[in-house]
């Protein structure tokens, strides 16, 4: 009877703990700056739906933190040494108090004794809501060998992540398989898609529902689809088609250079498994298209590049003047009772700026193009000086980016369902290692601060050694499991025919 | 018929229990301590473990995975290789006292228990060049650990199954089928072990005649790994996930079966123990007079069998000692442990060698006293072993080639973890690059490990503050290297990384630093570039006016002189004794074993005794070394 009420007592203890809210230091030095805390979400705005945003200071030498947070008539106090971890019914109670405003947030922290009150900071909170999914695919920020690679969603409104498709479910070590470009139809998972290489190759499609896996490489004529875009309301789906090669800096720290030879734009039509050319201009490097909302347009990035000496290869060759390569930003319109497309357009010319413009994605309401944007060359995650621009196809004006943007590489970006929220791939927490960050994108085309998706760990980032890679928005998760894509992926593929113009 | 009482024998059974235990106990030591502690080190330098729940978290989501995270928590203590092992040897003593009660056997039968646990021994000590390559997390406590928790969960069973109160003997026999589908439960955690623990518990059920337990062990046993497959993991392949917890020794090409052995050994000799009846005993005094015998015997065959297998290459065991020299910058103990290589070393030898020369100033003194051959790796299978995987990030850094030592640390981690050494090395990849956010990654998840808090602490201050990197004089020559590799270029080492350091510096002429150019200065020696060695010795010469030319260089000139009369040598001092005669008696000898008709390697053998030390030998019969 004893032992029974000692462990009551204890579990009592436990819970009270778990609940508990720190005393704010009344003793505490007024210090006038903010905190500097990981992830940063000083003065940041986050949707109503958000899950809670934990955070930690991250001066090594803080044994304590305590955090008031403060919502109109709401305020809590969290601290759990140097981390501030949010229980999330009281996040809730907060943000339902700071809907078009913002929630205050005074950080204090204790050092060889002594506490230090910063400077309060705000989470804005604002009305609109974000896609209660995003996924991405959790690689290494590996050079050219792989091993697990995960595409994962996570609710973007809890802590929950979960797992699409992990390549160890049917091959490793020799037959190890590659897994990349998920790709969604209108941001819903019912038609969806994903590349499988190497072994149990093929593409993962998902066709309203059920299940099917395409072998869209044609000898002698297609080489195989990649960076797919779905349309938004056809079972269309463009990609682009090249041969892929790597090489690596002997100094720059952008350290590896991607360079897509003899890149293409194939269009596949999931309905007739046809594949047809929609440019393959040799002197023009095609690639990541995206359709328009409305599925008129199909916008995508191009580089000419013309293969001048013929004493070496085009692949020697691009290598000697990779930085000469750049892309701008094309459309061409399309038809779509008859599945044709019309004579491509300038839209932004990014080579005459000196730039390279790659990624483009139109918002939801197609009034604007955002891409990712360096010096040169396609895969902008590995240049360190690439942004995210957004041009206003109105006015054919660009946004000031500025508050959106890092001194390190922004790459892929994409705006979610409503518009509301535009993300990217990010490397500006070490450079190496890309995280997602959301901004919230106002009504009136302005970009605010981004924030890092929210983890229950402040400290998961800085310890997490993979990237997130191709984040994308959706409105709902994925229904199929793992082990019934892995079921298809043992299978053989369906082989796509070949259209000609 | 008389029962013999053991009470009564000479030999008393505790010295039937005590002495097999005690060779155990010896045998593994040597093994472990005196024959490999190296490889100790080295594979918790390849290993990983950090304190918090997100790395248990990544481990959990894959099958076996918490006894990968138990494994490479005791992993981290072959630091020290001693403590290491010992921990080792004693989960394998409490692995067998544990079998012991669980199969209720006699002390008499306890050193057959030892079988299993030798068969552990021998399947962490035969692995060579495979510790770079397995993939199983703590794969030198993995196995130990999951016999352990097999037979405790066995133990337990034989508790539950012999509940004598006033339960029924179905009450009883339910219970311990409970106890079985608890062990199964354990599967996602345990992997194989949780089969093994489930199939002996049928077997000591089975002796009891509970069937209903064996029935369960047995369903269990089938369905498992299926119903974990569907409903747990998502990270399992159908095929294999039932050997969850094991190594895959695939080379690439082929799986090594021969690796599995010593496990097949353990799993069998102990369900063969476990089948021994409980009250067997020795009836007759013969047989107690045989079972010393019987026992020598064994303990012999076990101790033959671990030494046939163990691993006992020489170079291996230098390669490891003079990459930890290196990692500590000991380069004195690095030259040491070279010699204790053969004579032929292999290229990671080498070019450690001449890391450690370079850092001591002595490449033009010393470097081809040393020897620069060729040997391949020893392997037993089909395992192909490559510079890169081994020691190549290490041999990058040390050549300032910032990218390329963080690029195979990254590759290598992408195949096999991110172990404390590819994250050390990272780390000062990321420092002298400048990427001080991402050495702070790396040394904050270094500062939660037990052996490397420290390192990982001291060089966190240079992330704050980065002049201080400048007091690190363990970097300095890293950062001459690197500061002064003039131009960016998109280039690609193909895997193999003596080539192109080789040709990279061979290639690079450089006036700035004494350092680099003394080092684009031997490898023009090493690629027998006549044409490239000439400006880089001037250039050489130039830098260190008023120094007495080092010898080596010396023969180069003498030597390249003397072959192509391109370059005027006739003003240059050479050393009269050292050189000039020398050579002199050199090509004179080398003319008279020609002349007596002797073939190419004999003529190799015969001047290598007298002038393998220097560069002419170097020259003439070292020449197109293969690397890997």
């Amino acid at each position: 009877m004893k032992y029974r009420s000692v462990i009551y007592i204890l579990l009592a203890l436990i819970l009270v703990a778990c609940t508990s809210h720190p005393d704010v230091p009344t003793n505490a030095e007024k210090v006038n700056s903010v905190p500097v805390i990981a992830p940063d979400y000083t003065d940041v705005t986050v949707p109503c739906n958000i899950c809670p945003l934990n955070f930690a200071v991250t001066d090594r030498n803080v044994s304590d933190v305590v955090a008031r947070l403060t919502a109109g008539d709401v305020s809590y106090t969290y601290g759990e040494g140097c981390k501030v971890m949010i229980d999330e019914e009281e996040w809730r109670e907060l943000v339902a108090a700071a809907v078009g405003k913002a929630i205050s947030v005074e950080v204090f922290t204790c050092k060889d004794g002594k506490w230090s009150a910063y400077k309060p900071f705000c989470i804005n909170v604002v009305n609109d809501t974000i896609d209660q999914y995003i996924s991405y695919r959790l690689i290494q920020p590996s050079y050219v060998g792989s091993e697990e690679l995960i595409i994962a969603q996570r609710n973007l409104t809890t802590f929950e992540e979960s797992t699409i498709y992990n390549n160890f479910l049917v091959s490793t070590e020799k037959d190890g398989q590659c897994i990349n470009c998920h790709s969604y139809k209108n941001y819903h998972t019912d038609n969806m898609l994903f590349h499988m290489r190497i072994a149990n190759g093929g593409t993962m499609i998902v066709n309203n529902g059920s299940l099917e896996k395409v072998n869209l490489k044609i000898e002698g004529k297609i080489k195989g689809g990649s960076y797919p875009a779905w349309h938004p309301t056809e079972q269309l789906i463009a990609f682009t088609s090249d041969i892929p090669g790597q090489k690596f800096h002997t100094k720059n720290l952008n350290k590896i250079e991607v360079i897509g030879e003899a890149s293409d734009m194939i269009l596949y039509d999931v309905n007739t498994k046809a594949i047809s050319i929609i440019e393959d201009d040799p002197d023009e490097l095609e690639s990541y298209s995206t359709w328009s909302p409305d599925g008129k347009w199909l916008y995508y990035c191009s580089a000419h590049f013309e293969h001048t000496d013929t004493a070496i290869s085009i692949e020697q060759e691009m290598l000697q003047r990779y930085q000469d390569i750049r892309y701008s930003i094309y459309r061409k319109s399309f038809d779509v009772k008859t599945h044709t497309f019309g004579p491509r357009e300038m839209v932004y010319d990014a080579a005459a700026d000196s730039l390279s413009a790659t990624l483009p994605r139109i918002s939801p309401d197609g009034r604007y193009l955002t891409f990712a944007c360096g010096s040169y060359g396609i895969f902008h995650v590995w240049h360190n000086e690439a942004d995210i621009r957004v041009l206003d196809l109105q006015t054919n004006q660009f946004v000031d980016m500025t508050i959106f943007n890092s001194k390190r590489s922004e790459s892929y970006p994409s705006f979610s369902s409503n518009g509301r929220w535009l993300m990217t791939a990010s490397r500006r927490d070490d450079g190496n290692f890309t995280r997602p960050y959301i901004a919230y994108f106002d009504k009136s085309g302005k970009p605010h601060k981004a924030f890092e998706v929210p983890q229950r760990d402040p400290l998961f980032y800085s310890l997490f050694m993979k990237s997130y890679n191709r984040p994308e928005f959706m409105v709902e998760p994925v229904n199929v499991t793992p082990q019934e894509f892995a079921t298809k992926a043992r299978t053989d593929c369906e082989q796509a025919t070949f259209k000609e113009k | 018929m008389k029962k013999f009482n053991i009470s009564k024998t000479s030999i008393s059974t505790a010295a039937i229990v005590v002495i097999p235990l005690l060779l155990f106990i010896v045998g593994a030591w040597k093994v472990l301590v005196v024959d490999n502690s190296e490889v100790l080190f080295m594979a918790q330098s390849r290993s990983f473990f950090n304190y918090g729940s997100q790395y248990l978290n990544e481990c959990r989501e894959h099958p076996a995975g918490i006894l990968s995270w138990i494994s490479t928590y005791f992993t981290q203590f072959f630091y020290e290789p001693a403590l290491g092992a010992g921990i080792l040897i004693a989960l394998w003593v409490l692995t067998t006292i544990i079998l012991k009660y669980a199969f209720r056997l006699k002390w008499v039968w306890y050193p057959l228990l030892l079988i299993p646990v030798t068969a552990l021994l021998a399947s962490d000590a035969c692995l060579g060049y495979w510790i770079y390559y397995i993939k199983l997390p703590g794969y030198l406590f993995a196995n130990t650990l999951g016999f352990l928790a097999a037979s405790y969960l066995t133990w337990k069973a034989s508790q539950i199954s012999r509940i004598s109160s006033r339960l029924s003997k179905l009450h009883v026999q339910l219970a311990t089928s409970i106890w079985c589908i608890i062990i199964a439960c354990t599967f996602p955690w345990l992997g194989i072990y949780s089969l093994l623990a489930l199939a002996l518990t049928a077997i000591i059920t089975a002796k009891q005649k509970q069937w209903i337990p064996v029935a369960v062990s047995i369903i269990c046993i089938a369905f498992i790994p299926g119903i974990c497959y569907n409903t747990v993991f998502t990270s399992a392949n159908s095929d294999t996930i039932w050997m969850s917890g094991l190594p895959v020794f695939d080379d690439g090409r082929h799986i090594n079966s021969n690796l599995y052995f010593p496990y097949v050994i353990a799993a069998v000799a102990t369900a063969l123990i476990a089948m021994i009846p409980q009250k067997l005993e020795l009836s007759k005094q013969w047989m107690w007079k045989l079972l010393p015998v019987v026992y020598a015997l064994m303990i012999f065959g076990a101790g033959y069998q671990v030494n046939k297998h163990e691993y006992w290459d020489l170079n291996y065991k230098s390669e490891l000692a003079m990459y930890r020299a290196v990692d500590e910058q000991r380069w004195e103990d690095a030259l040491s442990a070279m010699e204790k290589g053969y004579t032929d070393p292999t290229r990671e030898m080498v070019l450690l060698k001449n890391i450690s020369l370079a850092n001591l100033g002595r490449l033009g003194e010393d470097m081809f006293r040393y020897p620069n051959t060729a040997a391949a790796p020893y392997v037993f299978d089909s395992l192909d072993v490559h510079l890169v995987q081994t020691a190549g990030p290490l041999i990058y850094l040390h050549h300032g080639r910032i990218n390329f030592a963080h690029r195979w640390c990254v590759e290598n981690g992408v195949e096999s973890g991110f172990s404390y050494q590819y994250l050390k090395i990272m780390s000062l990849c990321a420092l002298v690059n400048g990427e001080y956010d991402a050495a702070r990654k790396y040394l904050n998840i270094l500062t939660r490990t037990i052996y490397y808090k420290e390192w990982a602490e001291d060089y966190l201050a240079v992330c704050d503050k980065p002049k201080l990197i400048s007091q690190h004089h363990e970097l300095d020559k890293i950062r001459e290297l690197h500061r002064n590799i003039q131009h960016d270029v998109l280039d690609s080492d193909d895997s193999v990384i003596e080539n192109y350091i080789t040709h990279y510096f061979a290639g690079t002429m450089n006036k700035d630093s004494k350092y680099l150019q003394e080092l684009t200065l031997i490898y023009a020696m090493v690629t027998q570039d006549i044409q490239a060695f000439w400006p880089r010795f001037f250039a050489y010469a130039t830098l260190h006016q008023g120094e007495d030319m080092p010898i080596h260089y010396q023969e180069a000139a003498y030597l390249y002189g003397n072959l192509e009369h391109n370059v005027d040598i006739s003003f240059m001092p050479f050393d009269e004794e050292k050189i000039k005669n020398r050579y002199k008696a050199f090509m004179g000898e080398a003319e008279t074993i020609k002349q007596q008709g002797a073939s190419e390697d004999v003529l190799r053998a015969r001047l290598k005794s007298s002038y393998g030390d220097t560069f002419w030998w170097f020259y003439f019969f070292c020449r197109n070394i293969s690397t890997y």
